[in-house]
């Protein structure tokens, strides 16, 4: 029997550590040995992780023990839970007391009770290893003490102590041990799970790091980009119109490269990421059976792919950006491209049709000077206004018009330069006649027109002195002043 | 409870990962279409509840100068039976949709109306429902190729045509631009013989010489008399100028000679035939008629056929680029 006891208790070395002493908060109440009150029969206690050790008497629910020993939600699998003797009595003592025995079974039996349906498993396997495992050691060690000085008064205590634990062994701890080796059974199921799963990511593992290699090369290559776009459009930017084609498919397949390399390794990193997220997902659908113990133990089944997954989607998300970025560089070179065609193609046909161009503005300019020149000899060769009455030319407006005719001379003689611009030659052949034309009437026909018609105003009754005074100015060649006083002598023969 | 959502969820993110939303790629680019990118693997050996998500292939909007083409492949692997006939909408921007069942054509070819480059098309799903309902084995696979924008050409004798077809239009248009090169100068001429021979009409019927022609009778009379009284005091040179009048006025002809009958001043057209008038007429106002302050129209459209001259010179030589790999013998 004494080794039955012994072995249960050795059954959770691995658990182990005896559990240290500390403070203890007594209840205050003296040990009996008559059993009048729980209380002086025996205690129940609880040691917090921080070393404050919280009693009450035997009886007391574990429960309310927590309670009143405080919150623990956290630290209870390093708590202990274990029975005491009354106040003040010894443990050697203890175990001569059936009610003290009987009562420390008692408190045993509602620890353990407690703890396995409300503790995780390893929990519960922690507290059996602790100080409960302590105490009990410290009641077989006594009792072995008690055996070898047996004494008749004790005798039938330690019968009843070990019918209590042969009975304790029975009811207690072969379900305990059931229950562990449930646990170590679902243990095994989920490290076999665990193993599945990572014999399933294992082959992934070398596509993960092909793919982050390429990466990791393909990052390289961001300022290579521009480095190409600029030569490209450094060329494109000094080429000449029919090289542009060379350029602009040059450009189509650079780009189309370029966004083709950021295309598949997106979709490589998308197909792999999906991959990798269905075998999650069988990962996830095999753990479930195990679910309310990992849960247990271990709060959540453990990520084995986020890392990964996330890492991939941020490659993906990189040759998006990467991808856009190309576009945008190629776009904006293509309208450059298209700009510069334009402007060269306006530009060639500019020098092929120049020289003709050159010719019509040329001939339209001539015609327009030549037409300015007709237009001035039509107006100069009207005949000058006549009186009414007698029929006498007025000489002073065509005398005005032709000496302003002559004032455009300049015009086709170029004094300064010597150089008229061709587009005005041909109306200069006709302006020469017209200034010739005009020099004659301004310096002689004019003039003598008027000398002659003279006699003409006499004969119509003009004053001889208005006469004369033509005649003197026309001798002093002062012809306009001449034909000024003539037109007037001829506008007044129409009232004499 | 818990945890099937949360495997539930990973198999969506899968989903999700692999297809992508609305996701824009270059117009040359692959898909999946049936994979377990693209679907459920939680039944075992099963591919089902797929999701082809939307996906746009764009392109950078370069020129061509040939007719271009899209194609569209469709690759499959694996078993893939089921009675579900799953469809593809095609839709290039500004064209209609096409419709592509993909387990039954393999390649479709894409045309714009104009045959120009297409710069974005759309792939959607026609179908979700029965792409969602679809459950084959999970070799089942079904991929989408797509080459944007390649020359619509098979083989060398049509990259041959295309340039030939090129050439031809460039001849045309050149001897268009050498006609309208003539035309214009042709037309600068005759504007400008128009004023030469205004000014020698100008010269010949302006007043003071239909005066002159006029008088010229009265004043050889004139003369006469004048040269009879004065006889003694001439001298031999005006002796020899008044017989020059004598002998040149009538040189001047008759007044008349230069009116038409209504006492108007002949015009230069006046001086033609009936037949001759209308031609002139018409050319004249022709030639008036598209000249202007700016130019004439028909330097207008010698610039304009002589640019479209130098566009086919470029797009001869693009298409010479585009094509280079056809003209070379080979195949791109």
């Amino acid at each position: 029997m004494k080794q039955t006891i012994f072995h249960w208790l050795s059954g959770f070395a691995w658990l182990a550590g005896v559990a240290c002493g500390g403070p203890i908060e007594s209840t205050g109440d003296d040990f009996a040995t008559t059993s009048q009150a729980l209380d002086q029969i025996g205690q129940v206690c609880m040691d917090r992780a921080d070393g404050l050790v919280t009693c009450r008497p035997s009886g007391t629910s574990i429960r309310d023990l927590i309670d009143a020993a405080g919150s623990c939600t956290d630290r209870c699998w390093v708590d202990e839970l274990y029975p005491a003797p009354p106040v003040g009595m010894a443990l050697d003592e203890a175990i001569r007391s059936t009610v003290v025995l009987d009562q420390m079974i008692r408190d045993t039996n509602a620890i353990i009770s407690y703890t396995r349906s409300n503790w995780s498993g390893e929990h519960y396997a922690n507290l059996i290893g602790g100080k409960l495992r302590a105490v009990l050691i410290q009641l077989n060690n006594a009792q072995d003490n008690a055996i070898n000085k047996r004494h008749p008064r004790i005798e039938k205590p330690l019968e009843d102590f070990e019918k209590k634990f042969v009975e304790t062994y029975h009811a207690e701890i072969d379900p305990l041990s059931a229950d562990l080796s449930d646990s170590k059974r679902a243990i095994e199921r989920i490290n076999e799970v665990v193993a599945k799963s990572l014999s399933d990511f294992q082959p992934l593992k070398a596509r993960y790091a092909q793919i982050a290699s390429r990466f990791q090369t393909y990052r390289t290559t961001e300022s290579s980009l521009v480095t190409d776009l600029t030569d490209i459009s450094r060329r494109a930017s000094q080429a000449e119109l029919l090289d542009l084609p060379a350029i602009s498919q040059e450009l189509l397949s650079y780009s189309s490269r370029k966004r083709a390399a950021a295309d598949e390794l997106a979709l490589e990193a998308t197909r792999l990421a999906s991959h990798i997220a269905q075998l999650e997902a069988v990962y996830q659908r095999r753990s479930e059976p195990h679910v309310a113990f990992i849960d247990r133990h271990l709060s959540a089944i453990p990520d084995m792919t986020g890392g990964a997954v996330k890492s991939l989607r941020n490659m993906v998300s990189y040759c998006d950006q990467r991808r856009l970025q190309i576009d945008a560089q190629v776009a904006r070179l293509f309208r450059g491209l298209t700009a510069r065609r334009d402007g060269l193609i306006a530009l060639a046909a500019d020098e092929r049709t120049r020289e003709t161009m050159r010719h019509a503005a040329h001939l339209k300019a001539s015609s327009t000077f030549l037409n300015e020149a007709t237009a001035r000899s039509s107006e100069l060769n009207k005949l000058p206004e006549r009186t009414a009455r007698y029929g006498l030319y007025l000489w002073a407006d065509k005398y005005d018009q032709n000496l302003a005719v002559l004032e455009l001379e300049p015009l086709c003689t170029a004094p300064d330069t010597g150089a008229v611009p061709s587009w005005r030659d041909s109306g200069c052949v006709a302006y020469k006649r017209i200034f010739n034309r005009a020099r004659t009437n301004v310096t002689t026909a004019i003039g003598r027109t008027i000398r002659l018609a003279v006699s003409q105003l006499r004969s119509k009754g003009v004053a001889e002195s208005i006469l004369s005074e033509i005649l003197v100015d026309l001798d002093a060649g002062r012809v306009r002043r001449a034909a000024v006083t003539y037109d007037t002598a001829a506008r007044l023969t129409e009232v004499m | 409870m818990q945890t099937r959502t949360r495997w539930m969820a990973a198999a969506l993110v899968a989903a999700t990962v692999a297809a992508g939303a609305k996701k824009t790629s270059a117009l040359s680019g692959s898909m999946d279409l049936i994979s377990p990118a693209t679907c459920s693997t939680a039944q075992a050996g099963r591919l089902h509840t797929c999701v082809v998500a939307d996906r746009t292939f764009s392109s950078p909007g370069a020129e061509s100068a040939v007719p271009m083409r899209t194609k569209v492949t469709v690759t499959k692997s694996g078993t893939c039976t089921t009675a579900l006939t799953l469809r593809l909408s095609l839709k290039p921007q500004g064209e209609p949709a096409v419709l592509l069942p993909f387990q039954s054509t393999r390649e479709i070819f894409l045309r714009r109306r104009d045959r120009a480059p297409i710069t974005s098309l759309l792939i959607e799903d026609a179908t979700p429902n029965w792409t969602r309902a679809l459950n084959v084995p999970s070799s089942c696979r079904y991929s989408l190729q797509v080459v944007g924008n390649e020359p619509d050409v098979d083989s060398q004798a049509e990259a041959q045509a295309i340039i030939a077809d090129l050439e031809q239009q460039l001849a045309t248009k050149r001897t268009e631009s050498n006609y309208y090169r003539n035309l214009v100068q042709y037309h600068r001429a005759f504007m400008f013989l128009q004023s030469v021979a205004t000014n020698f009409h100008e010269e010949l019927t302006n007043e003071t010489v239909q005066e002159l022609r006029d008088g010229a009778e009265e004043a050889l009379n004139t003369l006469s008399v004048l040269a009879s009284a004065c006889d003694d005091a001439m001298t031999e040179q005006d002796r020899e100028n008044i017989m020059l009048l004598f002998f040149s006025l009538p040189q001047l002809g008759s007044a008349d000679d230069w009116r038409n009958p209504d006492g108007s001043t002949k015009t230069l057209a006046d001086c033609f035939g009936s037949r001759d008038q209308e031609i002139y007429a018409l050319v004249d106002r022709l030639a008036r008629e598209h000249d202007s302050e700016n130019g004439s129209q028909y330097e207008e459209a010698l610039v304009q056929a002589e640019t479209a001259v130098v566009e086919l010179e470029y797009k001869l030589t693009l298409a010479r680029a585009q094509l280079a790999s056809w003209l070379a013998g080979g195949v791109p």
